[in-house]
C-alpha cells in the first residue's frame, strides 16, 4: 500500500483517545505543544469502559493529584458526577478517598467538547497499525488507511485494544472492548522494534435494564450532602444527585454460578492473560471464598438519560444463559432483563520495565506508553500516567529535562516507580497501602504537592496557581499563628473548650498544645477566635492536621528526605550494569532489566541487596573517573 | 542496661539538604583477626563521641594523627588501652568528621566500645554504608573505588556467614516468628484501610492492642536477652539466702573451691558476708554469702538483713537454701519470702544427711528449679553449676565472638521495632485512626527488615487477596 504523507508535523502523535490519552493529549496541548490524537472511534472519546465511576480508595487521590497539576479528569467528574461520597473517613485522614458515580454519556461528551475546544489540538478518527521509527528514534504512526502522521513524539495510549479478545462463556471474538474494534496489528510493530509484549485480562459486568429491577426489594444508598468536589477549583456541585443501591448474591445464585463453571472460559482454560486478584469475577469468589453466604451487588445508575445500571459486584464471562439464571436468583433482580452480557476480555500489554520513569521507553526514543497498556487498570491510573507522559512529550519537544515524581511526593510517583521497577505481573491498581509515606500523599494537600509543578511545566491554568498560592500563604500563617499565640485569661476560647467536655484550660495555653488535645478541633478555636475568621474552612482543617498529627507526620517527612539523597544518585543512560564487578547473577539480571535511573531505584528493585548497591556506587564512580580521565 | 541505649539525636530540622545526619560506627578491621582493631565513626557527632570515649580533645591534638589514650564508655569504665586518630571533614575517608579509634585485637572489646558509642549517639553502620556516604560526598578517587569492591564482595561473604551464625541462636532466632505476626497484623490493618468498601471484618483498637503487646513481649525477650549475653562481659551476681545454719558459708566455699578459676576471695567489709568469684562457661561470678533472713532484734543483725535484701534484689540469681534433714519451719518460709519473685533455685543442702524435706512449700514465681546438693561432701554441686549456668549463661556466646557489629546492628534494630510498637501501643490507647497505627506498625516491620526480610507492600496485599474476599 502507497503511504500518504500526511502535510503537517505534529510536536506530539496521541494513539488513543481514553482517559490516558485524553490528559495525554490536553497536557501536550496545554504546554503549547502542535498535538493530534488518534482513536478508532470519536464517538467514544473518554468513554468509561467499564463502572460509571471515578475516583475510590487510592483513586481518588491519584485524581486530586492529576487535577493539581491541571489534568482534566477532576473538572470532568464535577460536571458529570451523579453521586459524590468521601470513603474511609473514620480511617484516618490520609486514607480518606473520594469517588463519584458519573453520567457515563455526559462524562465522554464533556471529556470530547473540552478537548475539541483546546488550542493545538487537532482530533482525528483512526486506527494506527504501526509506530514508525528511524534510528531508535519514533517518528510518527501509520494508520490502516496508509497514512502517515509525523509526529516529534508518539505516545502510545491503546488500553485494552490491543489484540483484545472478548470472552462470553466458550464464544469469543477480537474486540477492542464488547463493541468496538480491536487493534490488531499495534502490539506487533511494537515487537519488531524490539518491545517485549505480554497478555493480561480483565472482565466486567453485565448492564442491567432499570425499569425491571425491583428497587423497593433493595437498600438504597445515596451520596453525601453536600457532595465534595473532586477539583481544588471548584467549590460545589450543581447537579441534581441520585441513588445507588444495594442488594446480595445467595446461595441460589452460587448454586447458578456452579453449574456454569464447566463452560466458564476462565475455568475451562480458554483464557490465559493474568487477571486482577483484587477485581475477582462472581465465579472466582464463588470458587475461592466457598464458605461465604452472600455477596455485595451495588446497582449503579449508569446516568441520567439511560435507565441502564451497573451491577458492581457480579463481573463475570460466564456463558448467556448463566449470566440470566444467575442474575434473576438475587433480591430485586427477580425479573431482570439484561442489556448487555458481561465478559472477560485479554489483551496485549507492553511490560512497563521498559520505560523510564517519565514514561519514554528505553527501546524507542520519543515513544511514551501511558494507561493500561503499562499493565494497570483502571480511569485514574490511566490518566495519572496520561499526564506525565503528556508534559514529559512536551518537554521534550520543548528540549527540556522530564519531570519526574518521588514516592514521598505523590501516588503518581508511587505508580510510576512500582511500574518501571517491578514490571506488572497482573492487572496493577493503586492501593493506599503502597505508598510508604501515606500520611504525607493526602487528597487534602495534593495542591500543596503538586501544584507548584504544574505551574511551572505550564499546564496548572493561571487563576488557579493564583488561587494555590492564597491557599498556601493562609495555611502558612493560620499554623504560625497557631503554634504562636496563647489563650488569655477569661478568654471564651477556655470556655468553649471545657464546655466541649476538655480538662480546664490554664491561661497562657499554646493553640497549638490546645488543638492537640483529642476533644479540641481547629473549628472550635477559629469559631472562638474572630482573628481567625478570614481562614477558609479547607485551610483550617487542613492546618488541624498538621498541627494534631505533627510527631507522625514529621518522622514520615524526615525519613523520605533521608532517602531523596538516594534518588539524587542518577546512574548515566549508558552504564554497564552487565560488567559491575562483584554482583551475583541475579542481581545483576534484574539490573539489565530494569536498568534503574538512580540508587534510589536500584535500591528498591526486589533482591538488590545494600551490598550490591556500595558496589553499584563504587561502579559509578569508577565510571566517572574513566570518562573524567578520557574526555 | 539503660544508659547503653543509643540516644537516637533528634536530627535538626532545617538542615542543609542532607538525609545522613546521623553519626555512624563500625569496626574498619575484618572480625575477629588480627593484633589490633579499628572502631571507625564518622558523621557529625563523631569528635564529641570519640572525645567522650578516649578523653582526647580533637582541637587540642594534630589532625591525622595517632594519640595515644585510654578508651573508656560512657560511664567511664575501661574498656582498653588504645589510639585514636582525628579526621576532620572534608580531608577523611567518607568527607564528613571521621575518628578511628584503635583497641587489641578482641572482638569482645570492640563490640563493647561500639556499644558504648552507640550509647553516646552513634548507630552501627549498614553494610557499604562508609562506602555510599565517601561516594555522596565525592571522596573516592579510581583507585580506592577498586579497592572497596573487593573489601565490600569479601565482606558480603563475611556477612553471610555471620548471618548463617546467627540462625543458630540469639536475635535473630528470637526474632523471626515475628515476622508473621506482623505480617498478619497488617494484613488486617491495610485490609481494613484499603478495602473497607468491601465486606471484611473490621479491626478494633483493642485487637491492635492485644496483637501488639504479643509483639512487644517478642521485642521485650529478645532485648533482654542481649542484656544476658552482657553477662558475658560484665559478669553476674548470684546471691546465697536462707535462714541461719542451713549451710551457706560452707555452700559458698563449696562453689569457689569447685571451680578451680577463682581469681579472688575477698573478705566480706562487714561480718555478714563474704563473696567470691569464679568464672562459669566464660561468664565471670560473683557469689554473696548473705546473712540469715529473720527480722532481728539487735541493730547489727538487723542492718544485715536489711543490705541482703538489697543484694537479693539486685542479683541475677538467688540460691535459697534450706536444710534438707529436717522439717521446714516458719522461719523457711518467712525468709522465703524475700526471695520468691526474685529468679531463684531452691536448694536441699545436707543431702549428706537422711533427706526430710522436699522443697514443695516453695513455688515462687521466680523459681527456676529445685537442686539437692551436699556443700559437705561436693555431692549435687556439678548440677548445680550446671543449673546455674543455663540460668545466666550467655545463649550467644559463639556469635558475640564472631559477629559482634551484625548483632549489635540487630540490636540497634530491635530497639527501634521495639519503640514503634510502643507508640502504636499508646496511638491504640488514644484512640487515633487506624492509619496512624499502621504507620507505626510499618515502621516497626522497616527497623527488622534486615533480619526479618523486608516485608513488602505487595507480601501484605497478596496476604489479603488470599484471606478476604476482595473485589466488587
Ligand atoms: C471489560 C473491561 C473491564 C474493566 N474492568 C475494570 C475494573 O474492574 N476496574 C478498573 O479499575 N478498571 C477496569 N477496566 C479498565 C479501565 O477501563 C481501563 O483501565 C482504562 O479505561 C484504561 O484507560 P486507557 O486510557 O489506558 O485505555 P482505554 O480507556 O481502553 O482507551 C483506549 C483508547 O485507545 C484507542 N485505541 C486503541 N488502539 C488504537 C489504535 N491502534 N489506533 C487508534 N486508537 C486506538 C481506543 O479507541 C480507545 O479510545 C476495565 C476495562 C474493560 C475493557
Amino acid at each position: 500500500m502507497s503511504v500518504y504523507e500526511y502535510p503537517k508535523e505534529y510536536d506530539v502523535v496521541v494513539v488513543g483517545g481514553g482517559h490516558a490519552g485524553c490528559e495525554a493529549a490536553l497536557a501536550a496541548a496545554r504546554m503549547g505543544c502542535s498535538t493530534l490524537l488518534l482513536t478508532i472511534n470519536a464517538d467514544t472519546i473518554g468513554l468509561m469502559s467499564c463502572n460509571p465511576a471515578i475516583g475510590g480508595l487510592a483513586k481518588g487521590h491519584l485524581v486530586r493529584e492529576i487535577d493539581a497539576l491541571g489534568g482534566e479528569m477532576g473538572r470532568n467528574i464535577d460536571a458529570t458526577g451523579i453521586q459524590f461520597r468521601q470513603l474511609n473517613t473514620s480511617k484516618g485522614p490520609a486514607v480518606r478517598s473520594s469517588r463519584a458515580q458519573a453520567d457515563k454519556q455526559l462524562y465522554r461528551l464533556r471529556m470530547k467538547k473540552i478537548l475539541e475546544s483546546t488550542y493545538g489540538l487537532d482530533v482525528k478518527q483512526a486506527m494506527v497499525d504501526a509506530v514508525f521509527a528511524e534510528g531508535g528514534k519514533a517518528k510518527g504512526v501509520d494508520t490502516s488507511l496508509g497514512v502517515r502522521y509525523r509526529g516529534k513524539t508518539v505516545l502510545l495510549c491503546t488500553g485494552t485494544f490491543l489484540k483484545g479478545l472478548v470472552h462470553i462463556g466458550l464464544v469469543n471474538f477480537p474486540a477492542g472492548r464488547a463493541g468496538d474494534f480491536p487493534a490488531m496489528k499495534l502490539s506487533d510493530s511494537l515487537k519488531e522494534l524490539g518491545f517485549s509484549v505480554g497478555r493480561l485480562k480483565t472482565g466486567t459486568t453485565p448492564r442491567l435494564d432499570g425499569k425491571t429491577i425491583d428497587f423497593s426489594r433493595t437498600a438504597p444508598q445515596w451520596g453525601d450532602d453536600p457532595p465534595v468536589p473532586f477539583s481544588f477549583g471548584n467549590r460545589e456541585i450543581r447537579r441534581p444527585q441520585v441513588a445507588c443501591y444495594v442488594t446480595y448474591t445467595n446461595e441460589r445464585t452460587h448454586e447458578a454460578i456452579r453449574s456454569g463453571l464447566s463452560r466458564s472460559p476462565l475455568y475451562s482454560g480458554v483464557i490465559r492473560g493474568i487477571g486482577p486478584r483484587y477485581c475477582p469475577s462472581i465465579e472466582d469468589k464463588v470458587v475461592r471464598f466457598a464458605d461465604k453466604e452472600r455477596h455485595h451487588v451495588f446497582l449503579e445508575p449508569e446516568g441520567l438519560r439511560t435507565a441502564e445500571y451497573y451491577p458492581n459486584g457480579v463481573s463475570t464471562s460466564l456463558p448467556y444463559d448463566i449470566q440470566v439464571k444467575m442474575l434473576r436468583t438475587i433480591r430485586g433482580l427477580e425479573e431482570v432483563e439484561i442489556v448487555r452480557p458481561g465478559y472477560a476480555i485479554e489483551y496485549d500489554f507492553v511490560d512497563p520495565v521498559q520505560l523510564v520513569p517519565s514514561l519514554e521507553t528505553k527501546v524507542v526514543e520519543n515513544l511514551f506508553h501511558a494507561g493500561q497498556i503499562n499493565g494497570t487498570s483502571g480511569y485514574e491510573e490511566a490518566g495519572a500516567q496520561g499526564v506525565v507522559a503528556g508534559i514529559n512529550a512536551a518537554r521534550r519537544v520543548q528540549g527540556k529535562e522530564p519531570v519526574l515524581f518521588q514516592r514521598s511526593e505523590a501516588y503518581i510517583g508511587v505508580l510510576i516507580d512500582d511500574l518501571v521497577t517491578k514490571g506488572a505481573q497482573e492487572p496493577y491498581r493503586m492501593f493506599t497501602s503502597r505508598a510508604e509515606y501515606r500520611l504525607l500523599l493526602r487528597e487534602d494537600n495534593a495542591d500543596l504537592r503538586l501544584s507548584e509543578t504544574g505551574h511551572r511545566v505550564g499546564l496548572l491554568a493561571a487563576e488557579r496557581y493564583e488561587e494555590f498560592r492564597a491557599k498556601r500563604e493562609g495555611l502558612s500563617s493560620l499554623i504560625s499563628i497557631l503554634e504562636t499565640s496563647r489563650v488569655p485569661a477569661g478568654h471564651p476560647l477556655a470556655r468553649a473548650v471545657e464546655e466541649a467536655g476538655g480538662a480546664p484550660v490554664r491561661p497562657g495555653t499554646g493553640y497549638a498544645e490546645l488543638l492537640r488535645r483529642p476533644e479540641v478541633t481547629a473549628a472550635l478555636i477559629v469559631a472562638n477566635d474572630p482573628d481567625l475568621a478570614r481562614f477558609s474552612p479547607e485551610v483550617v482543617s487542613q492546618a488541624e492536621l498538621i498541627v494534631k498529627f505533627d510527631g507522625y507526620i514529621r518522622r514520615q517527612e524526615e525519613e523520605a528526605k533521608k532517602l531523596r539523597k538516594y534518588e539524587e544518585v542518577k546512574f548515566p543512560g549508558d552504564f554497564p550494569f552487565e560488567s559491575v564487578y562483584g554482583l551475583s547473577t541475579e542481581v545483576r539480571d534484574k539490573l539489565v532489566r530494569v536498568r534503574p535511573v538512580s540508587i534510589g531505584q536500584a535500591q528498591r528493585i526486589p533482591g538488590v541487596t545494600p551490598a550490591a548497591v556500595a558496589l553499584l556506587l563504587v561502579a559509578l564512580k569508577k565510571g566517572r573517573a574513566a570518562t573524567q580521565a578520557s574526555g | 542496661m539503660d544508659d547503653q541505649r543509643p540516644r537516637a539525636r533528634a536530627t535538626k530540622r532545617g538542615e542543609a539538604d542532607d538525609g545522613d545526619v546521623t553519626t555512624i560506627v563500625a569496626p574498619a578491621t575484618p572480625a575477629g583477626s588480627g593484633a589490633v582493631s579499628i572502631l571507625r565513626l564518622s558523621g557529625p557527632e563523631t569528635f564529641p563521641i570519640a572525645c567522650r570515649m578516649t578523653g582526647v580533645n580533637p582541637s587540642h591534638v594534630p589532625s591525622r594523627a595517632l594519640t595515644r589514650c585510654t578508651v573508656r564508655d560512657g560511664r567511664g569504665e575501661e574498656i582498653d588501652s588504645g589510639l585514636v586518630v582525628f579526621f576532620p571533614a572534608p580531608r577523611s575517608f567518607t568527607g564528613e568528621d571521621v575518628a578511628e579509634i584503635h583497641l587489641h585485637g578482641n572482638p569482645v572489646l570492640v563490640e563493647w566500645a561500639a556499644a558504648a558509642a552507640c550509647a553516646l549517639g552513634a548507630v552501627p553502620a549498614a553494610p557499604g554504608e562508609f562506602s555510599r556516604r565517601a561516594f555522596l560526598n565525592g571522596k573516592m578517587d579510581l583507585t580506592q573505588a577498586e579497592a572497596l569492591a573487593d573489601l565490600i564482595t569479601a565482606k558480603t561473604d563475611g556477612a553471610a556467614r555471620a548471618a548463617l551464625r546467627q540462625l543458630r541462636g540469639g536475635i535473630r532466632e528470637a526474632i523471626s516468628p515475628l515476622r508473621g505476626q506482623i505480617v498478619s497484623l497488617l494484613t488486617l490493618l491495610e485490609a481494613s484501610i484499603d478495602f473497607s468498601d468491601d465486606d471484611i471484618p473490621l479491626v478494633s483498637n483493642d485487637q491492635v492492642k492485644e496483637r501488639v503487646s504479643e509483639l512487644r513481649k517478642k521485642t521485650g525477650r529478645c532485648l533482654e536477652s542481649y542484656a544476658r549475653g552482657h553477662r558475658y562481659r560484665d559478669g553476674a551476681t548470684v546471691a546465697i539466702a536462707g535462714v541461719a545454719n542451713v549451710g551457706k558459708s560452707r555452700l559458698l566455699n563449696r562453689l569457689l573451691g569447685e571451680e578451680r578459676a577463682i581469681v579472688t576471695e575477698i573478705p566480706g567489709t562487714t561480718r555478714d558476708y563474704l563473696s567470691g568469684e569464679i568464672s562459669l562457661s566464660g561468664v565471670p561470678l560473683r557469689l554473696v554469702d548473705t546473712a540469715g533472713l529473720r527480722e532481728a532484734e539487735d541493730p547489727v543483725e538487723r542492718e544485715g538483713v536489711r543490705r541482703s535484701r538489697e543484694i537479693i534484689a539486685g542479683a541475677d540469681l538467688t540460691l535459697f537454701v534450706l536444710d534438707g534433714s529436717r522439717p521446714v519451719h516458719e522461719g523457711d518460709l518467712e525468709a522465703y519470702r524475700e526471695v520468691a519473685d526474685r529468679p531463684h533455685l531452691v536448694l536441699l543442702n545436707k543431702q549428706d544427711l537422711p533427706a526430710v524435706e522436699e522443697g514443695a512449700l516453695f513455688r515462687g514465681s521466680g523459681r527456676k528449679a529445685t537442686v539437692s546438693v551436699s556443700a559437705k561432701t561436693g555431692e549435687g554441686v556439678g548440677a548445680l553449676l550446671r543449673a546455674i549456668a543455663r540460668d545466666l549463661g550467655p545463649e550467644e556466646d559463639a556469635i558475640m565472638a564472631e559477629a559482634p557489629l551484625t548483632r549489635l546492628r540487630h540490636l540497634e534494630a530491635v530497639r527501634k521495632a521495639d519503640v514503634a510498637l510502643g507508640r502504636a501501643q499508646e496511638a491504640a490507647g488514644r484512640d487515633l485512626s487506624l492509619e496512624f497505627l499502621a504507620a507505626d506498625i510499618r515502621e516497626a516491620a522497616q527497623a527488622l527488615a534486615e533480619l526479618t526480610g523486608e516485608i513488602a507492600p505487595e507480601e501484605v496485599l497478596s496476604a489479603i487477596f488470599r484471606s478476604f474476599c476482595i473485589g466488587k
